[in-house]
């Protein structure tokens, strides 16, 4: 159904592109083009046509036409209009030859403007302007003049919100593809760093850019990614969420199979490991794959403490992802199910705290956390303000209420409340989600078998995952299939000097990262050290940043 | 591809449908439907109008812990958090807990038995196995109880009588025997400590003795605490962990005095605690403690030229009190030496008695049959068949023990004063 | 179809999960026939066994690396008694899989779950599984590297806590009552190393053929030694009278553990990892099954074969015994010892003797080249 839909849209948009595509721009006078141009832009739009003389001597009548708002009226003003009128009085007269037509003479002469190409077709003048470019007509010549001028109101760099860090760059990715690019090339100063663009989205014409680094990146792999790119054919791309659910390798499974960020320093850290970004213009969120499960469970903090600090950090978000899927459902088993499994003083607790509940373990549960799932989402959609009003009413007013009440019993409460924290130490939204809906299948089961149902579904989710595949990287590497290498970076963060190698198979081209000749490990200053001191410290902190520089 | 993605999906959700809507939920029950047993005791049902042929054989007293404790009921709560007991009769004690469940809104559940206790009489009588049997077929009860012989009362009263040690744990028999283990060293027997020695050649299992004492604290304490009526109100007594009861294979034959059952432990080396108190070197009315740090001791059996038990013990420990009179020795270490002397007669005097009274009610709860299995096959082979009757009791047995006295606690000598 | 890879660490896993789960299970076995210090003695001894069973397969697999038994058979015996000879084996995986899967239903309708039917119980490993199946020996092998550290280090972390219960004096004496009921112990509990078949149809997926008999070896030798620890273990605790009436002494020991006062009651723990086990070992030999029967009937692509199978495999594990006492009848030296050599030694010698007779198959060009199927 939905499928259907869509070929309907794509089939539409093919229909509308079609129309003026190969019509070419014939030597007009303005009075004939303009009109047109302004037909094809509808009645008041923010179409700005502007009719001057240009040349010396006023040689030619000329018109340019921009959108009001996503073109730069500065740029405009002294890059066309004020070379063209003014700064042309000691210029000769431009002839227009066969050879080089009088549009391409007045853009090579007179255009200040640093980038600007000659156009043929209306297609591509159409296109051009609805961009942000400006398009400069002269009268009684073949083609138009693109001035690229795109400037509108943009949101300047700021922290992002969704990706916080204590440690760490602030600035986050803009809604300007352009912008965000030079955000990875400040962090990536080398050639070798790619962003090819395309264009994707028959109406909305969306930039997207694919960026790797050439030599470290699989050809195969970015190939893929560019293959996958171009089989899209829709008629708009709003956010990286429609790419995601294109070029995803499972469209079925639950859980994601692409990190999506808005930290440039996550962006060039994998890039820097092999990995393929997807920008999207109009989205700070970038895509990249492939990725395996342990990245969701990483954040950039963990690079930038030391390492002692990101293996702690790191075994407690492993720990909490597992009591975020199962603590819930191991709760109703064995109070249930298997209720000799607890110390007896425990158990005994946990009875008294449910005498008198009248929901079964399971519904207690669902309502509670369902309530929390609610409570989450009211409070993400409000202004802050009222988000936290909605979470005092909710968690203190209703929790502290329903257990008073005798509705829930306090022991469900602490359950809920500590999968829910535990959830949100995932620093990936998209995966800790897939974690929470999980969590409520595990809920059913473990209300139907007890643990056993438990350790089904467990096996089940399991098989999934080891099913699962991005971009041809297995899911669940490095730990199975077993990479010994790669496992320095997962559920433990090694020591930086101790990570030689890029993650295998995604950087199976240049697999070394740092040159395991140098020990650039520190070392206190000794005697019998001291030549060494000298030498091999500063050349091992050099050499990276040289190798950089040369390539 | 993707029509084989969809087909598992649905195929898992039709299973958790199945599972959930149908009458899955085979094994569920709510925890607070459920009556935790958390004491047990086996009584051999006494003759009564309704009972008048002992067809009912036996009766089961069970503690139910109380989970509506900590929920304010308000009204009526009982002033204790220690639940009610509860009586069945059966020919069995499986039956006997049906009854139980009859006369009860909740589900009994022994899962969480601590404590298992058993009437002398039922013991004597070698109807071990039907109590056993019941701590060790069902599912739920397990064998990490512990095991309990109640002498001189029933174990009806044990229970009713644990009430007024503790009302904050859930098991106040099972607390007294764990905390007798570790200061008076008392033993701890499971059982399954019960089942392996009962089972096994050449060694004997005890129990737990539990008996009733006077009461020491004044009555109108007690009286507060009491919860329920019954005999054990008027009694004025209370219960205590005095020692180990003897058993030769399944029967009960007798009991071990608390110093003897130290002894045997020490010797079986199933005691690193407790404390020993030894009178002084002069004056004999006065003594000094002894606490156990820690202890091994090892049975062995020698049999060449003929049958020879050994005992070997090895413990380590500090001064708790000493009262001795310090005087009449040059130094410190030279009055430890006697003090370890001293303990050494002591610890050796408790292991003989063990022994003594053992051999004397033949059963072999050392283990010294066993030692021999293992060390000369064919010979317990020989004597096996008359190991209780003539070989056992006869049995010669070495003792060796080493003490070591480490620390004498914070003071040196006790303070003296001039008179 | 794609041929599936697994690497040799995987293969490791697999044949080590082969051996070790049912061990757990068939403990019992071993104990049962026992006096005094000899269990151990005795699953010690079968440690040996299995090597020469691992090696007789892997040997054979290697005569003809790039296919599983049923393509050989066929080409060196023709298709008709090709299929004749392998038609046991395809038995053999159906009929082991279902005691297998009978005895994990078994135990958990009788520890766990006493309400439950156990046909929903087994129905539901038995999906499980089947999904394992189709997503095939790669997935599997993935798998294998989660669940088998996941079982080992439970069980180990299990025996572990035990030992402080058990005393040293239960392991002896050895040997008293003489080798006959060593031996006699062990013949049943070895006949599952017919299991270890399974690699004559995993073989050919392993991407690094070299060290195969190797860690085929380790694989058995380590599991075996883990359940001659855990019978050791659980015969110092219990003494081997004891140990030989318990039915499932593993759990047992789990049930008795208890550390601090807190870490208790950790059965769970046992459960877990022993369900976790027995679900790999179950979907092994179940693909081995259906990938067998796959080429046996000639359809490519075995995964339609998968739930049909499943169906008749949890039809066969109900009615192959009415109740719980027929399986350890069943599972006696008498019955089991001489079924069980049959299968192990019986359809792969015949393969083994005819490709002596007609040579090995031409090795494939490189070293891991693809399959010629």
């Amino acid at each position: 159904m939905l499928r259907r839909l869509l070929k309907a849209a794509k089939g539409r948009a093919q229909a509308t592109s079609d129309s003026g595509k190969k019509e070419q721009l014939p030597p007009t006078t303005l009075s004939q083009t303009l009109p047109r141009l302004r037909e094809e832009f509808g009645e008041g739009s923010s179409l700005i046509v502007r009719t001057f003389t240009a040349g010396a001597n006023d040689q030619y009548s000329a018109a340019l036409a921009y959108v009001d708002g996503l073109a730069d009226r500065e740029t405009i003003n002294v890059h066309i209009l004020k070379s063209t009128m003014l700064d042309v009085d000691t210029e000769p007269e431009i002839e227009g030859s066969a050879k080089s037509p009088i549009v391409e003479a007045v853009q090579e002469r007179l255009i200040t403007a640093s980038e600007s190409t000659v156009v043929q077709t209306w297609d591509q003048v159409l296109e051009e302007i609805s961009v942000g470019n400006t398009a400069v007509f002269i009268d009684g010549a073949a083609g138009a003049i693109v001035v690229s001028t795109p400037g509108w109101d943009r949101r300047g760099v700021q922290e992002p919100v969704s990706e916080a860090v204590v440690r760490g760059p602030r600035d986050g990715f803009t809604e300007t593809l352009r912008t965000n690019e030079v955000l990875i090339r400040r962090r990536i100063r080398s050639p070798r760093l790619r962003v090819e663009q395309m264009t994707i989205g028959d109406l909305s014409r969306t930039g997207i850019g694919i960026a790797y680094i050439k030599g470290i990146a699989e050809e195969r792999m970015v190939d893929e990614v560019r293959q996958r790119l171009k089989r899209i054919k829709v008629d708009s791309i709003l956010e990286s969420g429609y790419l995601e659910e294109y070029v995803q390798d499972s469209p079925w499974s639950i859980f994601p199979q692409m990190i999506r960020t808005e930290r440039p320093d996550i962006v060039s850290a994998n890039l820097l490991e092999g990995r393929v970004a997807i920008l999207t213009d109009n989205t700070p969120f970038v895509l990249i794959m492939p990725i395996t499960l342990s990245q969701f469970l990483t954040s950039p903090e963990d690079y930038y403490e030391r390492f002692p600090t990101g293996i702690f950090i790191r075994t407690l978000r492993y720990g909490s992802l597992i009591v975020s899927l199962t603590l819930p459902a191991v709760y109703i088993s064995i109070t249930t199910f298997h209720q000799e499994l607890l110390p007896t003083d425990l158990i005994l607790a946990i009875a008294a705290s449910r005498q008198g509940v009248p929901f079964p373990a399971l519904v207690e549960a669902l309502l509670l956390e369902i309530l929390f799932e609610v409570l989450r989402e009211a409070g993400i959609r409000l202004p802050r303000v009222i988000g936290q009003a909605v979470s005092i009413v909710g968690a203190l007013v209703v929790g502290e209420a329903a257990v008073s009440a005798g509705l829930v019993s306090p022991a469900m409460v602490i359950v809920v409340a500590t999968t829910a924290i535990s959830s949100f130490a995932t620093p990936a939204f998209s995966f800790a989600i897939s974690a929470r809906i999980l969590r409520f299948a595990f809920m059913i089961s473990a209300a139907t078998l007890g643990l056993f149902g438990v350790q089904l579904l467990g096996l089940l989710v399991l098989l999934h995952l080891a099913s699962l595949r991005s971009y041809g990287i297995p899911y669940l590497a490095p730990f199975a299939p077993l990479r010994g290498s790669d496992l320095k970076d997962a559920v433990l963060r090694f020591p930086h000097w101790s990570m030689v190698t890029r993650p295998d198979q995604i950087a199976s081209q240049d697999p070394v990262r740092q040159d395991r000749q140098l020990d650039v490990r520190a070392r206190p200053p000794g005697p019998e050290q001291a030549s060494r001191q000298q030498s091999t410290p500063s050349d091992g902190v050099d050499a990276p940043r040289g190798d950089h520089d040369a390539t | 591809m993707r029509r084989r993605l969809l087909l598992k999906c649905l195929f898992t959700l039709s299973l958790v449908a199945t599972a959930a809507l149908g009458a899955g939920c085979w094994d569920r029950i709510e925890v607070q439907t459920l009556a935790f047993v958390t004491e047990a005791g086996i009584d051999p049902a006494v003759e009564t109008e309704e009972n008048p042929f002992g067809w009912e054989s036996v009766e089961l007293s069970v503690r139910v812990a109380n989970t509506a404790s900590a929920q304010d009921s308000g009204t009526g709560a009982s002033s204790t958090s220690l639940g009610a007991l509860v009586v069945g009769r059966g020919v069995s004690p499986l039956d006997a807990l049906n009854d139980i469940q009859s006369a009860s809104g909740r589900i009994i559940y022994v899962a969480h038995n601590r404590a298992a206790v058993v009437s002398s009489q039922l013991a004597q009588a070698g109807r071990m196995t039907e109590v056993i049997d019941f701590f060790d077929r069902s599912r739920q009860a397990r064998r990490s109880a512990y095991l309990l012989v109640a002498d001189g009362l029933s174990a009806r009263e044990v229970i009713s009588l644990g009430s007024q040690l503790s009302d904050q744990e859930s098991s106040a028999i099972f607390e007294l025997a764990r905390f007798n283990h570790r200061t008076r060293g008392m033993p701890i027997v499971t059982i399954n400590d019960f089942i392996v020695r009962a089972t096994q050649e050449g060694v004997d299992p005890i129990a737990i003795r539990v008996s009733a004492a006077p009461m020491l604290t004044s009555p109108a304490e007690s009286g507060s605490s009491e919860p329920q009526g019954g005999p054990s109100a008027a009694g004025g007594r209370q219960v205590e962990i005095a020692g180990a009861a003897l058993f030769r294979k399944d029967v009960l034959v007798g009991y071990l005095d608390e110093d003897a059952t130290r002894g045997l432990l020490w010797a079986r080396g199933d005691l690193s605690s407790g404390s020993v108190n030894v009178p002084c070197p002069a004056v004999t009315e006065k003594s000094f403690g002894f606490l156990v740090r820690r202890s091994s001791g090892a049975v062995t059996i020698e049999t060449d030229p003929e049958l020879r038990g050994k005992v070997t013990i090895t413990m380590e420990g500090d001064f708790v009190g000493l009262s001795c009179p310090g005087g009449g020795y040059k130094s410190t270490s030279q009055a430890v030496q006697v003090a370890q002397e001293r303990l050494k007669a002591r610890v050796e005097e408790s292991v003989r008695a063990a022994i003594a009274k053992s051999q004397q009610l033949q059963a072999d709860p050392f283990g010294f049959g066993a030692a021999l299995m293992r060390k000369e096959y064919g010979v317990w082979r020989r004597v096996k068949e008359r190991w209780y009757d003539t070989v056992w009791p006869e049995l010669p047995v070495d003792i060796e023990i080493k003490v070591d006295i480490r620390r004498p606690g914070l003071v040196g000598p006790p303070y003296q004063v001039d008179r | 179809m794609q041929l599936e890879r697994i690497s040799l660490w995987q293969f490791t896993l697999i044949i080590f999960i082969m051996r070790a789960v049912l061990s757990l299970a068939t403990m019992p076995m071993i104990l049962s026939e026992q006096k005094g210090g000899d269990s151990w003695v005795a699953s010690i001894l079968f440690i040996l066994v299995g090597v020469p069973i691992a090696l007789f397969y892997v040997k054979l697999a290697e005569r003809h690396p790039d296919q599983t038994i049923f393509e050989y058979a066929n080409t060196l015996l023709g298709p008709v008694w090709g299929r004749l000879v392998t038609a046991p084996l395809l038995w053999g995986f159906l009929h082991y899989s279902s005691v297998i899967l009978r005895e994990y239903g078994e135990a958990t309708v009788t520890a766990v779950l006493p309400q439950t039917p156990l046909v929903f119980i087994m129905g539901c490993m038995i999906l499980v599984c089947a999904v394992g199946v189709r997503l095939g020996i790669e997935v599997l092998g993935r798998s294998a590297e989660l669940l088998v550290p996941l079982f080992a280090v439970s069980t180990v972390t299990v025996i572990l806590l035990a030992v402080p219960l058990g005393e040293l004096a239960h392991l002896t004496p050895v040997g008293v009552a003489g080798l006959g009921p060593i031996i006699r112990g062990g013949i049943a509990p070895s006949t599952y190393y017919f299991l270890f078949a399974v690699i004559l149809v995993i073989y050919p997926s392993l991407n690094k053929k070299r060290f195969a008999g190797t860690s085929a070896v380790l694989a058995s030798v380590s599991a075996a030694t883990l359940v001659g620890l855990a019978a050791a273990v659980a015969v110092a605790i219990f003494g081997s009278e004891e140990a030989a009436r318990l039915l499932f002494p593993f759990l047992s020991m789990a049930r008795l553990v208890q550390v601090a006062e807190f870490v208790e009651r950790i059965e769970a723990v046992t459960g877990i990892a022993w369900g976790a086990g027995l679900f790999l070992e179950l979907s092994v030999v179940f693909y081995a099954g259906a990938r067998g029967l796959g080429l046996w009937l000639g359809i490519v692509d075995h995964r339609r074969l998968v739930f049909p199978m499943g169906a008749i495999l949890l039809t066969l594990s109900l009615v192959l015994f009415p109740n719980a006492f027929e399986i350890s009848d069943f599972q006696t030296a008498e019955v089991l010892g001489p079924y069980g050599l049959l299968m192990i030694f019986g359809p792969p010698g015949v393969v083994w003797i005819a490709s002596l007779l007609r040579g090995r198959s031409k090795a494939a060009p490189g070293q891991n080249g693809e399959s010629l199927s």
